[in-house]
């Protein structure tokens, strides 16, 4: 714990670098995010091949976007495609907004997705996001990979009894039941939770033990940290 | 469907914003402690269910359960959304920071709607269940993907074709929905009638 760097250094940055490429229309704030992506990419030892699958591949709602694009943005057409034409200004929109949301989703996978989510809490809590939506977080991720297993258990028992998927309705009457069950254990599970809770005297807030004790690397990387964010909202804005 | 970071124009993503910081701040009033780990529960519950992939001819889908949550949290649904969103932006890029306003609103918005709409039908017995679960379910996925075409289109002129192609995605999935919300909202009017109070 001693050797890292305060994280809400990290969630900071990452929200307002975010913030600052998704509303800039400019391609320098755009390759400078990309290349300050990669860098962290890098620096965090992320896996390139894992990286580029997850992110090319995974968002289809940014595919269909950057599909249609080319075609329907008004300019100086290059090809033809039946009834399409492909304009060289639609094409390099369509670029544009790709390297801007890739820009973006490699600093937040770089800096907060090694992160563990108990850590983020902890940091949301100490930047006063309020108490309740903090636990909220807290109990989601807390019992999720158990809900997770027990619906793969509910699964598995509907399987051996001979249920395969299927598109029908009898298939998706038994998917409904399978999620009723999770949903029924999730509710029944909240109410044991809620009461070991009460009898370890909880009162409605969660008292911090821990607080961050501010390092001067701190201080060096909100230093550093500001300096890009104010660059980069300079050459977004000015 | 998830917006992704650097699609919207700066507009949008502040209304988005405004909207759902609303919308959470009357959940979280609502959220009495002993809510707290039920909401959480659920929220998680919703969270597995959407990485089941549910077979629908040659593909398959993924399930939302939007308008579920909306029928049993009410305006619960949208910091639970808030926190199911965030959890994917940062688990598995889905989404993403700047766009959690938008999409944590189009979620919870049509949900809360719905489900308020739904509730006279709810306590009509099983039969009631079985209708309201249906209406809920699919117009709840149906309006999610209606705000972000209507999002998109707002955007610009050359994004409407993608935003008819998203809206078209999500009809088969709205009427898969609303099939799976009304066996589950039956299932649970006949055995635990209490989580639909």
């Amino acid at each position: 714990m001693a050797q890292k760097r305060d994280p809400r250094i990290d969630i900071i940055f990452t929200f307002l670098f975010a913030l600052i490429v998704a509303t800039s229309s400019r391609w320098s704030v755009i390759f400078l995010g990309l290349l300050t992506g990669l860098g962290l990419a890098f620096a965090s030892r992320l896996s390139l091949k894992k990286t580029v699958k997850q992110f090319l591949l995974a968002d289809l709602f940014l595919l269909m976007v950057v599909i249609t694009l080319p075609f329907t943005t008004p300019g100086q057409g290059i090809a033809r495609l039946g009834p399409l034409v492909l304009t060289r200004e639609g094409l390099l929109f369509a670029l544009f907004i790709f390297l801007k949301a890739n820009s973006i989703l490699l600093v937040t996978y770089a800096l907060l997705g090694p992160k563990n989510i108990f850590e983020i809490a902890h940091a949301l809590h100490h930047l006063k996001v309020p108490s309740k939506l903090v636990q909220l977080l807290f109990f989601t991720f807390r019992y999720l990979s158990l809900l997770e297993k027990e619906f793969q258990k509910l699964l598995e028992a509907a399987k051996l009894r001979g249920f395969s998927p299927k598109t029908a309705l009898s298939s998706y009457r038994v998917w409904s039941y399978l999620l009723a069950a999770l949903f029924i254990r999730s509710y029944d599970r909240a109410s044991r939770v809620y009461e070991a809770m009460l009898l370890r005297g909880y009162r409605g807030y969660f008292p911090v033990w821990h607080h961050f004790a501010w390092q001067p690397r701190d201080t060096f990387w909100s230093i550093l940290g500001g300096i890009y964010l104010i660059f980069m909202a300079s050459l977004a804005y000015l | 469907m998830h917006i992704s970071e650097g699609v919207l124009n700066p507009p949008v993503l502040l209304l988005g914003g405004i909207f759902t910081a609303l919308g959470t701040a009357v959940g979280l009033k609502y959220l009495t402690p002993e809510a707290i780990p039920r909401a959480a529960l659920l929220t998680a519950a919703a969270f597995v269910a959407s990485l089941v992939h549910i077979p629908l001819g040659p593909s398959s889908v993924h399930l939302v359960l939007n308008g579920l949550l909306g029928l049993i949290l009410r305006w619960g649904a949208f910091p639970s959304f808030l926190v199911c969103l965030f959890l994917q932006a940062i688990l598995f890029q889905f989404g993403g920071l700047t766009t959690l306003g938008v999409n944590t609103f189009n979620m919870a918005f049509p949900a809360v709607v719905m489900a308020y709409l739904a509730r006279p039908l709810l306590n009509k017995g099983t039969r009631g269940a079985l209708v309201a679960g249906f209406l809920v379910g699919s117009l709840a996925v149906f309006g999610a993907g209606l705000l972000v075409a209507l999002e998109l289109s707002f955007t610009g002129e050359n994004f409407r074709t993608a935003a008819r192609l998203i809206l078209a995605a999500h009809l088969p999935v709205a009427a898969l929905e609303g099939v799976i919300c009304a066996f589950i909202c039956s299932y649970l009017k006949r055995i635990r009638p209490e989580i639909l109070r």
